[in-house]
């Protein structure tokens, strides 16, 4: 009777020892900081002076929806949904219609393929500063080719404009974004059954509906979760917006992450932890929603 | 089954919201480094060794502005101390620079792994509050070299009333670079005022061909020259303390923004801007200035002394001068005078060696060279009798400078006081707020007053 058991037990402690990292490390690297992280949110905790941190309450939230002129939250949240919303739009319609290009195997389709991989490689920081530089005022390509095109007369200030600040940031976000969608639609596309568009030619059925009744179904997951992630990074991507404008002019070109990297830089973590509880809050509740809205779990493949 | 869907779904959408994603390049050089300050419990890279006293020290110094010339000179000076005194080793830790600062706050939080740090005008309030950096009197006491410090040194020496804090190593000094060729085309003589550059500006502005009159900087750090311009009005007589330049003297914590000069020079500071300036010129910050006028798109620059370097290198030597700082209708010439320098940490092992160190690194000597090196104001009066390079050259015009005070003086923001971190990440917007007409010249230093005044009666008077 006593072997049987103690076996057991030896095994359910190798099984729990097994699986015991794989609880603390999340434990450790991402609940653990997150949960101090969040909890600075509700104190004054300014780095200028660590020795007056105390608890505030909900302070620093009010601060950030304070009605003043020198407050930008309402027109940073705005921005944000302007930011991911087109870029997002912009990214897929190209991403896709790029994989469609390249569903078929060409000669030379795994070159272009690493080609039009290269944005995604390179530091979102680098491409800021190139792309600023593009849209330099004075001596940016941007107006020299524009102006050689004759499709403006002098040269704009594109990043120093509140009106085309946000939307050249955008620009560049666009191009940056537009090779993850490929890459991922092109594997989906091509796990995509030959013999579905045989029965539907059989059936004589035009490229469109092709389209819509064969290929979307099938990568349907694939798109519903690609688009899920990007628009979550591209949320939290504020490392262009950072190098191009820093959020200028005015604050018109700020994102609610760059935002947040401002506050960090003038040393209020409570304030910025409130504004990074937010973007949680924010972030969780959208993909809750998303996720049971798409019936993504439903899915069959 | 429901429910446990709906938790693997909540907890999912968590983790997801919680993770960056793909590419933010986490180094997020300058700015998410210190949020992890405050979470994690990082070690320090080095620990200054202890030993038992009499035996092998090591001394560890971190540097903030860092550059790879500079670091040579400072291993030089170092690798000099080394030789008089073989049982200490100094370390030089070098992080880059955009986020040295926040490596540096990392390190003294947790009171390990630097007995030397290099001590900024922005970050001096910051540590000295903190009571991370040690207060030097009682060394400065001692040293025979204290008798050739320059005034200026002084003043930073004792920035803060409570304690010495640090010794500064060098002055940033801002001068008026400008296109003498251009100048001479259109028969203009040197400006030595602020409206002399606003009237040649008017006179070389010409879009059509890319030419303008004078590098504006609205981007970062824009505020400091509005500042200069405000101070040059009103003169320093009202001001209430160098350091602490935005408060009237006498006022009580009455700020200098309700005076009708300030007005006067802010509407100058706009027109400048408007008819003068490229018009991106309102998100320009050091570099798109520097390129403006080395680039041929801007007839005049104020900038520090490092701008010489490229100057030289990339025009040639009769197209450029550089002169002193244009003065106000107050007659004098009023400017920051940024400063860093050395601090000695409070929790050091060893502060009789480390401030014999820090007092070497900053004896006449070995502060002149390094200034030259680094394109710095050294902080010994004697410095121009040391080396040439202080007496002659485009240099030389700095020290000429020096010796008129009562024409061209220095006066600061007050970055005493805690409200100053949060002053400078919003101080630029509201200023490019008003200069592309979003706000009146009035909500401005409405906005202004009412921050310091704020300020004032938080935190009382710091000077």
């Amino acid at each position: 009777m006593n072997q049987p058991s103690k076996l057991k037990m030896r095994r359910n402690r190798f099984i729990f020892f097994m699986i015991l990292p794989a609880i603390l490390f999340p434990i450790i690297f991402t609940y653990y900081p997150m949960v101090k992280g969040a909890m600075m949110a509700f104190q004054s905790y300014n780095l200028m002076n660590v020795k007056n941190i105390k608890w505030i309450g909900l302070d620093n939230f009010r601060k950030l929806f304070a009605q003043n002129t020198s407050n930008n939250f309402y027109t940073t949240m705005f921005n944000t949904v302007k930011w991911v919303g087109i870029s997002l739009s912009a990214q897929f319609l190209v991403g896709f219609s790029m994989a469609l290009i390249l569903k078929k195997k060409f000669k030379g389709s795994s070159l272009y393929q690493g080609l039009i991989f290269f944005p995604w490689a390179v530091s979102g920081f680098i491409i800021g500063i190139m792309w600023r530089w593009m849209f330099n005022g004075t001596s940016g390509v941007i107006n020299d080719i524009l102006m050689k095109m004759h499709l403006i007369s002098q040269p704009v200030g594109w990043l120093a404009s509140k009106n085309t600040a946000l939307y050249s940031c955008i620009a560049a976000n666009i191009w940056y974004g537009i090779p993850f969608f490929t890459i991922m639609i092109t594997a989906a596309l091509r796990g995509v059954s030959q013999d579905l568009y045989e029965a539907a030619d059989v059936d004589g059925a035009s490229p469109v509906q092709k389209f819509i009744h064969i290929t979307v179904p099938c990568i349907r997951s694939v798109l519903l979760l690609t688009v899920l992630l990007r628009v979550i990074w591209i949320f939290n991507f504020p490392d262009l917006i950072y190098s191009m404008t820093q959020g200028g002019p005015a604050g018109s070109s700020h994102i609610i992450t760059s935002y947040m990297m401002q506050l960090v830089q003038s040393l209020d973590y409570g304030l910025a932890s409130a504004v990074g509880v937010l973007c949680i809050l924010f972030l969780a509740m959208f993909a809750a929603i998303y996720l049971a809205a798409t019936k993504y779990t439903d899915t069959e493949v | 089954m429901k429910k446990r869907q709906w938790t693997a779904l909540l907890l999912t959408a968590v983790m997801l919201a919680g993770c960056g994603g793909g590419n933010t390049a986490t180094g997020t050089s300058g700015a998410s480094d210190g949020t992890t300050a405050a979470a994690s419990e990082g070690a320090a890279d080095t620990s200054a060794e202890v030993k038992a006293d009499g035996e092998a020290i090591t001394i560890t110094l971190v540097e903030s502005l860092t550059s790879p010339e500079r670091t040579a000179v400072l291993r030089e000076i170092a690798d000099k101390y080394q030789a008089e005194h073989p049982n200490i080793t100094i370390d030089i830790i070098s992080p880059p620079l955009e986020n040295a600062d926040a490596k540096i706050t990392q390190m003294l939080m947790n009171q390990s792994g630097a007995d030397i740090v290099e001590v900024r005008d922005s970050t001096v309030t910051q540590y000295a509050t903190n009571d991370w950096i040690a207060d030097l009197q009682q060394y400065i006491d001692g040293w025979e070299e204290k008798g050739t410090l320059t005034e200026s040194a002084d003043e930073v020496i004792h920035y803060l009333s409570d304690g010495a804090y640090l010794i500064p190593y060098g002055f940033y000094q801002r001068g008026l670079f400008y296109r003498i060729d251009w100048f001479t085309e259109k028969g203009l003589d040197q400006p030595e005022t602020w409206q002399d550059i606003y009237d040649a500006g008017i006179a070389i502005t010409d879009p059509s061909s890319s030419r303008y009159g004078y590098s504006f900087r609205g981007g970062t750090s824009g505020y400091q020259y509005a500042d200069t311009v405000y101070w040059s009005w009103i003169g320093m007589d009202q001001l209430a303390h160098p350091n602490a330049a935005y408060f009237l003297k006498d006022g009580n914590g009455a700020t200098i923004f309700t005076l009708p000069e300030v007005k006067e020079a802010l509407h100058f500071y706009k027109d400048l801007f408007k008819n003068t300036c490229p018009l991106d010129s309102i998100a320009w910050g050091f570099s798109e200035m520097v390129q403006g006028f080395v680039g041929g798109t801007t007839a005049m620059l104020i900038q520090d002394p490092e701008v010489i370097a490229t100057c030289s290198a990339d025009m040639q030597d009769d197209q450029w001068a550089l002169v002193p700082f244009p003065k106000g209708p107050s007659g004098q010439a009023v400017s920051p005078n940024g400063f860093a320098g050395w601090g000695m940490t409070s929790f050091t092992a060893h502060p009789e060696e480390t401030a014999d160190f820090l007092l070497f690194l900053s004896n006449a000597d070995n502060n002149t060279y390094f200034a030259k090196s680094y394109s710095t104001i050294p902080i010994h009066s004697t410095a121009a009798e040391k080396d040439v390079y202080f007496s002659e050259g485009r240099f030389a015009m700095y020290m000429q400078m020096a010796e008129d005070p009562d024409v061209y003086c220095h006066a600061a923001y007050p970055q005493m006081y805690e409200a100053f971190a949060t002053y400078k990440t919003e101080v630029d917007m509201m200023y490019q707020k008003y200069l592309t007409d979003e706000i009146s010249d009035d909500d401005l230093l409405q906005w202004l007053d009412e921050f310091w005044t704020q300020a004032y009666q938080n935190e009382g008077q710091k000077w």
